[in-house]
């Protein structure tokens, strides 16, 4: 026993290494892809104490970026007060038209006796974090469960998508952005209603899987969420198709897709927060509401 | 004899580095040209005070970031492992040299940190990353060295001073 201890104190140093390392791969080597596997205290732990720091690091830039912005905002003053009558000039008349539409929409929602408010919750948030690397593209938001963030929280921006909450703590919420290789996204093109998976590929594109080779998908086409397999709303814009790769074989042609959102200037964003009776939590409520005449 | 808390500073001041290295700051380029603050800070603390700054504070340190990001638990604690050992063997050499030999050092510290990411995840997911984020991790952490080596240079003599 005491030569045992006599060379593991001779040895510490070696042993401390070699240990650290056949920990760090077997946890990579037992934990799947996609599952996280820690303790969750631990990871709330973790955001909290660098979430936390991240927002005190944040005051001074928001304060320099508000005190910038007004700065700009004052030069510019008489530019933008012409600029906002012109525009007023020119939505004037479209005024009517918005009115009519809502009518309309109001009466077809009323002609098929479906309800599409899913009750979902709005939480402005600040990213706060931005832990993208060239293997993973996650952000940190400044809102936890105490603010009433909550996993699977979709994430928008006025712009478009930019992911859902794949984990919270107290204080703060991790964003699993498209462009993550995790990402998976039910996805439709809004022209032709043709359906596929909008999947992230760790690149500043996304990539529309899954739709078939007969599909008449052009550049341009609008890509907009799917609402099916109980993840995100149904409408939400995702991007523009920007370039269609047709192989020789196979079943799918393979589309790229532009995302709507510029990941690199996010610094605001809104959650909408799935509720109790919400259909994102389970999709097939609401195909218990639709009533058949 | 040091207090407990300054032997817990380099651990503070990695914190730190891996805090502020994760903000989200309101430049598009941060993205691309983001210094790994966490490598300087380990490289430093490794080569001038060891003793301080072993595989555990390395491995407990990439495991902090996997948790933070979405990169597989055990990823970051790997590589910087890996890091913390070259270091240490090399320690002696890294210690007597220039400083401005240390500069293309610590990107090629860098440049091991992230080939040790990417073989992982080339064979568990295939070539998916961004070689721009590649390319310009290492050159950032080259261009702020200086300044934050200045900067735990301060610390240090705190350090040494209680």
């Amino acid at each position: 026993m005491d030569y045992f201890l006599v060379l593991v104190k001779e040895h510490r140093n070696v042993i401390i290494a070699v240990a650290t390392l056949l920990l760090s791969v077997l946890l990579l080597l037992a934990l799947r892809p996609g599952v996280r596997g820690t303790p969750e205290l631990v990871e709330d732990v973790a955001l909290d104490a660098v979430g936390n720091v991240q927002s005190l690091i944040q005051i001074p830039i928001t304060y320099y970026q508000d005190f910038a912005a007004r700065f700009v905002q004052w030069q510019n003053l008489d530019e933008e007060n012409r600029r906002l009558s012109q525009e007023l000039k020119l939505l004037r008349p479209l005024g009517a038209r918005v009115v009519e539409l809502e009518a309309e929409n109001h009466r077809l929602r009323q002609l098929l006796d479906m309800s599409l408010d899913p009750e979902l919750k709005s939480l402005g948030a600040r990213v706060v974090g931005d832990t993208s690397t060239a293997f993973a593209n996650v952000l940190l938001l400044n809102a936890g469960r105490n603010q009433g963030s909550a996993t699977n929280a979709s994430v928008l921006v006025p712009e478009g998508v930019v992911g859902r909450v794949v984990q919270t703590s107290n204080t703060t919420s991790l964003v699993l952005t498209l462009l993550d290789l995790n990402s998976r996204v039910p996805a439709l093109v809004q022209r032709t209603r043709a359906r596929g998976i909008v999947a992230g590929v760790n690149g500043q594109k996304l990539s529309l899987e899954y739709i078939g080779k007969d599909e008449d998908i052009r550049v341009g086409d609008q890509v907009i969420t799917s609402g099916i397999a109980g993840s995100f709303p149904k409408g939400l814009l995702i991007g523009t198709v920007q370039e269609i790769r047709e192989g020789d074989t196979g079943l799918f042609q393979r589309v790229i897709v532009q995302p709507s959102v510029d990941f690199d200037r996010i610094e605001e964003v809104r959650l909408l927060i799935p509720g109790p009776q919400s259909a994102i939590i389970d999709s097939s409520k609401n195909l218990n509401v639709i009533k058949r005449p | 004899m040091l207090s407990s808390f300054s032997s817990l500073l380099p651990a503070f001041s990695i914190f730190m580095a891996m805090v502020f290295q994760e903000t989200a700051l309101p430049f598009a380029s941060w993205t691309v040209l983001r210094p790994d603050f966490v490598i300087i800070s380990l490289f430093y603390w490794r080569i001038y005070r060891p003793d301080l700054c072993g595989p555990i504070l390395a491995f407990v340190t990439g495991l902090f970031l996997d948790m933070i990001s979405t990169t597989p638990i055990g990823l970051n604690a790997l590589s910087k492992v890996v890091l913390i050992l070259i270091m240490g063997r090399y320690g002696k050499l890294f210690r007597a040299m220039d400083f401005f030999l240390l500069l293309p050092i610590i990107a090629i510290f860098v440049i091991i940190d992230e080939a040790v990411q990417l073989a992982w995840i080339v064979i568990t997911s295939g070539p998916t990353f961004r070689w721009e984020i590649l390319a310009g991790r290492p050159l950032a952490t080259l261009v702020v060295m200086p300044m934050m080596v200045r900067l735990l240079i301060f610390l240090h003599r705190w350090l040494e001073a209680r």
